[in-house]
């Protein structure tokens, strides 16, 4: 009788056997935008939202046997890895499989010469979030740092969306990032997770915490006493999506299809209501950006994804040295 | 089947469970091993000041939870006392919530207190006094489980002859103690290798705690950007280095120390526990109620229920599941008590195939080295060994069921090791030899004296499965993913008040099946006593 209910339960998790558009994601749930993609097209799509380390860790472990199409990152360093390794599709520029799209002119100027990638949203990789009650820092990276009572970080170690941040203060940062970090250390805390965070800003334990934008907005959207500031200079931080290149060209297709959907304006729309980038700038003209949201800022850093990424590591272990310990 | 093709079985079987792991763990001397495209590696950090740092806390966890664990064992086997059962159901309740949701409730807590005291208090507690105590309370439910197998082992008869013959209470207890080490080193080396190997709790605390640890390195040369796997594989092999140590000298400990002793053949009689056995024993449970329940779900849900929710999202109300639930579920329910009895039973046939022989002894000491590791390193080994041909699994809950298996096979191993060791060999022999067949002298001779134990290690690997997420993350086919993957998307996104709501209905539906389960394992026993 054992053997039988485990058969049975083995039966009952066996997955779904027909063609289906495989996505990994970082992004979080989409299934408003997911539904209205298969509603359109008649395409099912299988949408797999895990974590970035977990999400790396099975990219690299398939390798040559993806289970995978298409794969949708915040931040362009992981990306750039994988192109590294050959574990992306590249298309030349009139390739008709790769969508093209009214892209803006920051969007344009992101695009990788070999066109593995396309934003999908345009982020921040810093935003300044004020705890309730506090008042909300200048855009000054040295004003902010030295005003403030008790900033508050992400751990890059614990968090992948805290390198980014990092990145941006140690390269763009005023008055030198690694100088600023090292001058509030006694000050400075650090949280393994977003959710601490939050809680930290909302009882007024940090003064402010610095976070990529779309968490920053999203913790402004969760509590209302929280602030916002842009501080300047900043660095941009999209959303990229891209293909593998052992899909089928049936496969290919359907990706192309998808990224088309995600481009257009009611894609755009659909992509600013459940997932993580719904508080990002679109990167097509043809879309409404988020009315909450200010204007994006003009001046921005673009950071070589491939250097970045791979400092990656040297960075954080600089940081778990000499600021966390 | 002859001894020679049966020590065959096991040792494919063996190989089979261990050679994703293996493979990784030769990495570093082996790179061909390794997934054909990686990032070229960096140069590495010195792993040693981490192999120190986790060892002491581990073992320092281990220290704390032993003797915690052997106490509250003799108090739950050998007294009749009016808590047993709520203290029980508490231990189980510690047992089922995930550790990072320990450390995030009393974080939530200890952020309120900004006075002298209190900050130093904080301090305490989220740093390496904290890790260390928390590691000791996650782990007391199975040392705990360890050790009343123990007690539950030992004849009433031994305790009298003692409290006969040997007249100084302190030398009974030197008695007892030697008797019992077998089973306190396996609980001792459950929460060791656990600690080491817990990533939540070393995430969550591992920035304030001031020193580096073996896990999170392993962590950050598998998850971190540029992936280095030869850098996780060096931190995973001293893991496993660090656990076989610890493993080896419990074995050591069992052969120097074992005593015949039996599995009792009828419900052994409780003694009535004295005034000041009761005071302790309420002042623990109080303890263990306090700081591993009511803490941290206050924290949590004060957390909960103070977000401020806008009409702009499009989510469910605080008190509804959100999309997908049920489904996320039934499939952690079909993975616990599917995986937990395959585990259980290759833990069974490995135990009695190998006790037979040395060599079957050493080689059941091979699948242990599943259990130094943290889950996304099993489940990346999975994913590299069986993601390609000739021998695909994943993308089918194969890989899930077995690799999950494997995952508790160690503790299972451990747990049930003294308790089937202990069974006397001539118990069936009278039967088989009166041709008795095989089925009927399991059903009818060995199984009765084992059910207890045998559930508790069920339920205790039906537990982990089913709130499982480095495997779950990896291995799950897609639509199929378990309710710890549903959580985490749900925290992740700052959706806590329907993050909540599903963690408790899980809490609620694991316990019940456990309860379900014991229950009807303690009836069944009754009749048959």
């Amino acid at each position: 009788m054992i053997l039988v209910a485990n058969a049975a339960a083995l039966a009952a998790l066996w997955p779904r056997g027909e063609d289906q558009l495989v996505i990994y994601s970082m992004m979080g749930p989409a299934r408003a935008l997911t539904a209205a993609f298969t509603a359109r097209t008649g395409i099912p799509v299988t949408y797999i939202n895990l974590e970035g380390g977990p999400m790396q860790a099975r990219l690299y472990a398939e390798g040559d046997h993806p289970r995978w199409t298409v794969a949708w990152f915040t931040g362009e360093a992981p990306m750039a890895a994988l192109d590294a390794t050959g574990l992306l599709a590249r298309h030349a520029p009139d390739d008709p499989e790769w969508p093209d799209a009214p892209f803006t002119d920051l969007a344009r100027s992101l695009l990788p010469a070999d066109r593995a990638w396309l934003p999908t949203r345009i982020g921040l990789g810093a935003a300044f979030v004020a705890a309730a009650g506090a008042p909300a820092p200048g855009r000054s990276w040295q004003d902010a740092f030295l005003q403030a009572r008790a900033p508050g970080l992400l751990s890059p170690v614990s968090s992948g969306g805290a390198y980014p941040v990092l990145a941006t203060i140690l390269a763009v940062a005023t008055g030198s990032g690694r100088s600023l970090l090292l001058g509030s250390r006694s000050r400075l805390r650090i949280f393994p997770s977003s959710s601490l965070l939050f809680e930290a800003l909302r009882s007024g334990d940090v003064s402010f915490a610095i976070l990529p934008s779309e968490t920053a907005f999203n913790l402004r959207r969760r509590d209302r006493r929280l602030s916002v500031t842009l501080p300047v200079p900043n660095t941009v931080l999209p959303d990229v999506i891209g293909v593998s290149p052992h899909a089928s060209p049936t496969d290919r297709k359907l990706a192309a299809q998808f990224i088309r959907f995600v481009l257009s304006a009611p894609g755009q729309a659909l992509l600013g209501r459940d997932t993580a980038a719904a508080l990002g700038w679109p990167p097509v003209t043809n879309a409404v950006p988020n009315p909450t949201l200010p204007t994006l800022p003009v001046d921005l850093v673009h950071l070589p994804a491939g250097l970045w990424g791979a400092r990656q590591d040297e960075e954080i272990g600089w940081f778990e040295r000499e600021v966390v310990r | 089947m002859s001894k020679a093709l049966k020590s065959t079985a096991a040792l494919l079987v063996v190989l089979l469970l261990t050679v994703p792991l293996a493979r990784f763990l030769l990495l570093p001397f082996f790179p061909a091993f390794g997934p054909a495209h990686s990032p070229p590696p960096g140069d590495p950090d010195p792993l040693a000041p981490a192999l120190v740092g986790s060892a002491l806390l581990a073992f320092g966890s281990a220290a704390l939870a032993t003797p915690l664990a052997l106490w509250l064992g003799l108090l739950l086997e050998q007294r009749q006392w009016r808590g047993n059962g709520m203290l029980t159901a508490l231990l189980w309740l510690i047992f089922l919530m995930p550790g990072y949701l320990v450390v995030s409730g009393w974080e939530v807590l200890l952020a309120q207190l900004t006075s002298g005291v209190g900050v130093a208090l904080r301090h305490a507690l989220l740093g390496w006094p904290g890790f260390v105590a928390l590691n000791a309370l996650k782990g007391l439910p199975p040392a705990i489980l360890a050790c009343r197998a123990g007690w539950a082992s030992l004849e009433p008869i031994l305790v009298d002859s003692a409290r006969l013959h040997v007249h100084r209470r302190a030398s009974r207890w030197l008695l007892n103690a030697r008797t019992m080490l077998p089973f306190a080193s396996v609980s001792f080396v459950i929460v060791f290798v656990e600690s080491m190997q817990d990533f939540g709790l070393a995430a969550t605390l591992g920035g304030q705690l001031g020193m580096p640890l073996l896990v999170a390195e392993v962590y950050r040369g598998i998850a971190a950007w540029p992936v280095s796997w030869p850098r996780a594989a060096r931190a995973a092999d001293l893991l496993v280095l660090l656990s076989a140590v610890a493993i080896l000298l419990r074995v050591w400990l069992g052969t120097e120390t074992r005593a015949p002793v039996l599995i009792r053949s009828s419900a052994q009689r409780r003694a009535r526990p004295s005034s000041r056995e009761r005071c302790f024993a309420a002042a623990a449970m109080a303890a263990v109620a306090l700081l591993g329940v009511i803490v941290p779900l206050t924290g949590f849900a004060a957390d909960v229920l103070t977000v401020q929710e806008t009409a702009n999202l499009q989510e469910t109300g605080v008190w509804q599941l959100p999309q997908g639930s049920w489904r996320a579920l039934c499939a952690s329910l079909l993975y616990g008590a599917s995986g937990a009895f395959l585990a259980l039973l290759l833990a069974c046939a490995l135990l009695a195939i190998g006790s037979r022989s040395r060599a079957g002894r050493i080689a059941m000491l091979v699948p242990m080295a599943n259990m130094a590791v943290p889950g996304v390193v099993l489940g990346a080994a999975w994913v590299i060994t069986f993601g390609a041909p000739p021998l695909v699994l994943t993308g089918t809950p194969f890989a899930m069921l077995l690799a999950s298996a494997v995952s508790q096979l160690p503790v299972l191993l451990l747990l049930l090791g003294n308790v089937l060791a202990s069974r006397h060999s001539a118990l069936g022999d009278a039967a088989r030899v009166n041709n008795v067949g095989l089925l009927d002298r399991l059903e009818l001779i060995h199984l009765p004296p084992l059910l207890r134990p045998l559930a508790w290690g069920w339920s205790l690997a039906f537990v982990r499965i089913f709130f499982d997420l480095p495997l779950a993350m990896l291995l799950a086919p897609a639509g199929g993913e378990p309710v710890g993957v549903l959580i985490l998307q749900l925290q992740h996104g700052l959706h806590f008040g329907p993050m909540a709501f599903l963690g408790l209905v899980s809490l609620a539906l694991c316990g019940s099946v456990v309860t379900l389960v014991c229950a009807s394992i303690r009836v069944l026993t009754r009749s048959m006593a």
